[in-house]
């Protein structure tokens, strides 16, 4: 599906702005962006529920179907879940022994089985949300469009139905644009990710490069990404002018590449032909436990700086003066 | 579930108070004579009951005129009435509320008001047959309430079902018939309840639609009312008031038909 | 889109029925044939037949309605295949109506026959609301009634030149309970002495009830020595004189009325209930037969007897009238002259429908018919025809009833 210089206006307001994106068929799109940045819209849009200002919409094969699933699962209380699932197939018209049939294989793949007479509310919000899944996927639309469809579930149920659909998606071949604000769910599912700002796309990349090569500060920001200063402060900590082209003027570093230098370990070993660093000292101002050790906060003068320690061999205190190394190598440079 | 006492007491009470208008009314429509300090009558007599269902009586001509008026009345609700609540729900325009409040009016405008423009109204519409400009009278008095219920009940929908329905292909026609009208039943269920009792109890603007000649179950009962009769008059407010139950019971079942639909197989 | 054109649609609905109530609308009915009045009794009865009559008239009670409807309904139907059809309405309001429409140049109406007396038909008379005049042409009208005598020229002082068709007759008559009481009060001053022994027992429905203001105007006919000038023209001199011994005398009652005359019953309906709950002795109506159809039907005790004062009480005629735009005016005449002939006259001076005495004229009777007459049980409480028509008392001008109402509100009503 191409989308071409997509606008849209609501109330004279732009929410789109000039937008083209393509996705290619089977493909998982993620897309992300702070909430108001047009994600909802654009969906809304692509779907036929709001009409495009101007613009188009193209289909590799002519033409093309969506579904749309929302955060909530929208069923129509009043129908059973086999009569739910069916529904998009009574629109066009399928002979109620037909539709039945149907609905009722889809079922199984739904992981529904049984459940196929009950009404909306005597189902658990994870099986309301696959039978709003199964509503939309029984029609095969060449695009699914979700929207945060797993937002208002817990972690663990939500994990569970991301792989039941990525398995699915896998299975069917058909593509996905997906509304996250979750950056594991779009990391584990991408094929590719979409920053979107005010309307307006403003980075496309696979997950990798999203994640550790942003075009912006912006992007940066909008991530999370830790350890981002200015050309300037780097410069400080390695006390000379660093070979960059004049756009980057920005760094960042993840917390695994700074390293912690205990009083006793030495400084450069033999033989080893190490690139430039910096060794900056600090002292901890808070203390994270994670998963595979420790994340700390550093306070070096004015700045603040987070590190991850890997292993629980040592329990770090706070107020402890610390020394951090920095590889140049290791930081990525971007533009403000 | 075992009701407490105290509920139960209390349910008596209500019931007690809403029948016992309805004994004297009973007792008075079986006797011609029921002097004061007596607490029974001495003569009991089936007499204002034959005169009701007589010829000079016309117990039957009343309610079949008054259900024929009543039923096109509501047509006109549906047909007018769910459309304009629909729009007033779903959707913002300019005017917005001075439409709402227009069709709210008569619920506010003193009675007299309407009805002095009523008379003139009544003239222009003399071409039409008297059930239809009796009944658009009424739609005019009853629409209030149907818009009123309807739309109360669209703005709890909201227009989420719409969109999801709207997705799945489904066009403005089939998301009514399938998805709004299942769901606005309970309203529509009070609403044409609502419509039905409030234009059988009309009596001006049936007067002055028909000039006095569509003889439904108040224009009927009206001559009586002030003749002191009070057997007759109370065998017409008991003959009054059983439609209305009726109404009423039918209501109930068909709210109940319809919400056991909505949750059977629940365990 | 879809959904502003459903607004718009609703909006013009909207716009188009509000102009609906202000454009012109031009009736385009026909006037109808006033060769009616000049064409023979034949012809008149051959036009009329397979049409239908709507008779208008009060419906407040169970007798007449059934007279009307069970009676003469199937035999004028039998007779001259005419379909007839009873509305209830009252008086004040069909003349309303034919008021909005004449001022609406409608031509063609929905009444054919009115019942009406008094102070309406000299309205509609003045108005132009009626046809006429059509009393000559009816054969019964010719026969039977006594076309010369006052209750037939005149109606409550005002002339009726053939545009009302005389139906009845009533007399003002007082029901007392005789278990209770014996003796009853034969002129207004014995009235005001039982009521001042019998303190509470005795009320009046307040004016402008029609009974009540009938009453007042007893207390007039007792108290003025020149009651004949109230048949005359209105004049206000006359007034003047004679107002305050009217408003004396219902003052000295006052006290000793139900409830201390703090309160009155607001209508005749109230007044008979408060005779039927045994809580006043007396009342009163302006129909001779009441209190035995009321006997009859168990609502008025059995020892419920009537009396007329010595000096007479009032008494009227009613009629039978054609609105101007009566669009069966061949039917309604029909109707009209059935409804005088002996055969439909005799019928209704019969308790077991209304009890009324006749319009027509006895000594125009046949043998038959008198004999039949004399053979109809009006009932153990109405007085004999001689004791009721030697003390008849003529009504006054409406202008003066109009008077005392007010006055009795002024004077006596608010003090």
């Amino acid at each position: 599906m191409h989308l071409d210089q997509v606008t849209i206006k609501i109330h004279q307001d732009s929410i789109i702005n000039s937008l083209s994106l393509s996705i290619h068929p089977g493909e998982i799109f993620v897309l992300m962006g702070p909430s108001g940045s047009g994600k909802t819209t654009l969906l809304k849009g692509i779907a036929g529920l709001l009409s495009l200002t101007s613009g188009r919409i193209s289909w590799e094969n002519g033409i093309g179907t969506t579904g749309l699933v929302f955060q909530e699962p929208r069923l129509f209380p009043h129908l059973t879940v086999l009569e739910n699932i069916a529904f998009g197939l009574r629109v066009q018209g399928v002979a109620t022994k037909e539709r039945r049939l149907q609905a009722g294989n889809f079922l199984k793949s739904l992981q529904l089985e049984n459940l196929g007479n009950r009404y909306p509310h005597q189902l658990s919000g994870g099986q309301q949300q696959r039978v709003s899944l199964g509503r939309a996927l029984i029609l095969n639309p060449d695009l699914l469009l979700l929207d945060e469809p797993f937002a208002s579930l817990d972690t663990s149920l939500r994990e569970d139905l991301i792989s039941w659909l990525y398995q699915l998606q896998r299975r069917l071949g058909f593509s996905i644009l997906w509304v996250t604000h979750y950056i594991d769910e779009a990391l584990s599912i991408a094929d590719r990710i979409g920053i979107i700002f005010e309307g307006k796309l403003q980075q496309i990349g696979n997950p990798s490069e999203i994640f550790q090569q942003p075009d912006s500060e912006k992007i940066a920001h909008f991530l999370s990404l830790p350890n981002r200063f200015s050309k300037q402060q780097w410069q400080n900590w390695f006390q000379r002018d660093l070979p960059l082209p004049q756009t980057l003027n920005r760094g960042w570093i993840d917390s695994n590449h700074l390293q912690i230098i205990d009083e006793e370990s030495q400084l450069p070993s033999n033989g080893i032909k190490e690139g430039l660093y910096s060794i900056i000292s600090g002292f901890i101002m808070k203390v994270k436990p994670n998963r595979e050790g420790y994340t700390l906060t550093i306070q070096s003068n004015s700045e603040t700086l987070e590190v991850s320690t890997i292993g629980w061999s040592k329990v770090p205190a706070l107020q402890e003066s610390i020394k951090i190394k920095i590889m140049f190598e290791h930081i990525y440079w971007y533009s403000e | 579930m075992v009701k407490k006492p105290l509920e139960i007491t209390l349910i008596g009470i209500l019931t007690l108070f809403i029948l016992l208008p309805f004994i004297p009314l009973v007792i008075w429509s079986f006797t011609k004579h029921w002097p004061w300090p007596l607490l029974m009558p001495e003569n009991w007599t089936i007499e204002s009951w034959t005169y009701l269902f007589s010829i000079s009586g016309r117990a039957f001509e009343g309610i079949l005129n008054s259900f024929i008026v009543a039923a096109i009345a509501l047509l006109g609700n549906i047909v007018l009435g769910i459309p304009a609540a629909r729009a007033l729900a779903q959707n913002e325009f300019i005017g917005k509320n001075i439409v709402f409040s227009i069709l709210l009016a008569p619920l506010f405008i003193p009675y007299t008001i309407s009805i002095i423009g009523m008379h003139d109204f009544a003239l222009r519409l003399d071409f039409l047959n008297d059930y239809v400009s009796t009944a658009i009278a009424h739609i005019l008095v009853t629409l209030p309430y149907f818009v009123a219920t309807i739309w109360f009940q669209y703005r709890l929908m909201g227009k989420k079902l719409n969109e999801a329905a709207s997705i799945l292909g489904a066009n403005e026609w089939k998301i009514f018939l399938w998805i709004e009208f299942p769901l606005l039943v309970p309203s529509f269920l009070l609403g044409s309840f609502l419509v039905l009792v409030v234009s059988y109890s009309q009596y001006l603007p049936t007067w002055i639609m028909s000039g006095g000649t569509l003889l439904t179950l108040p224009l009927v009962i009206f001559p009586y009312a002030n003749s002191g009769n009070s057997s007759i008059v109370s065998a017409y407010s008991l003959l009054f008031f059983a439609p209305i139950l009726l109404l009423l019971i039918i209501y109930f079942l068909l709210l109940r038909i319809n919400n056991r639909k909505n949750t059977n197989e629940s365990r | 889109m879809k959904k502003s054109r459903c607004i718009n649609s609703i909006l013009i609905m909207l716009i188009l029925f509000l102009s609906a109530c202000t454009s012109d609308n031009k009736n385009e009915t026909k006037p109808i044939d006033k060769n009616i009045l000049t064409s023979d009794w034949k012809g008149i009865k051959d036009n009329a037949r397979g049409t239908k009559v709507n008779f208008f008239m009060w419906g407040g009670d169970e007798g007449i309605n059934k007279y009307i409807d069970e009676w003469v309904a199937p035999r004028l139907k039998e007779k001259y295949n005419v379909e007839l059809k009873r509305y209830p309405m009252d008086a004040t309001e069909f003349i309303n109506k034919l008021m909005t429409e004449k001022k609406a140049n409608k031509t063609s109406g929905e009444m054919d026959v009115l019942w009406i007396n008094g102070e309406n038909f000299k309205i509609a008379k003045q108005e132009g609301l009626l046809l006429g005049p059509f009393t000559e042409k009816l054969p019964n009208f010719q026969n039977y009634v006594d076309t010369e005598s006052d209750d037939i020229k005149y109606d409550f002082g005002f002339p009726i030149e053939g545009y009302e068709a005389p139906w009845g007759k009533v007399q003002f008559v007082f029901a007392y309970d005789s278990s209770k009481m014996t003796n009853p009060p034969k002129s207004i001053s014995e009235l005001k002495d039982w009521v001042k022994k019998n303190p509470g027992k005795f009320t009046y429905p307040a004016p402008p009830d029609f009974t009540g203001s009938a009453f007042v105007r007893h207390v007039l006919h007792y108290q003025t020595e020149n009651y004949k000038a109230f048949l005359n023209d209105y004049d206000e001199a006359l007034i003047d004189n004679e107002d305050d011994k009217v408003w004396k005398v219902l003052n000295e009652m006052k006290p000793y009325l139900w409830r201390e005359g703090k309160s009155y019953p607001q209508s005749i309906a109230q007044l008979k209930q408060l005779y039927k709950n045994g809580e006043v002795w007396m009342t009163m109506g302006y129909d001779e037969a009441n209190a035995s159809n009321l006997i009859k039907s168990g609502e008025f005790p059995d020892t419920t007897r009537t009396f007329v004062f010595d000096k007479g009480t009032l008494a009227n005629s009613h009629f039978l009238a054609i609105p101007y735009n009566a669009p069966n005016a061949n039917g309604a005449l029909v109707l009209i002259d059935y409804l005088l002939s002996p055969e439909a006259q005799l019928k209704k001076m019969d308790l077991e429908y209304w009890g009324e005495t006749m319009s027509l004229s006895v000594d125009k009777l046949s043998d038959e018919d008198k004999k039949v007459m004399e053979s109809i049980d009006r009932g153990k409480a109405t007085l004999s025809q001689d004791e009721l028509s030697n003390h008849r008392i003529p009504e006054i001008g409406a202008e003066y009833v109009q008077w005392l109402e007010r006055g009795w509100i002024e004077n006596v009503g608010k003090k």
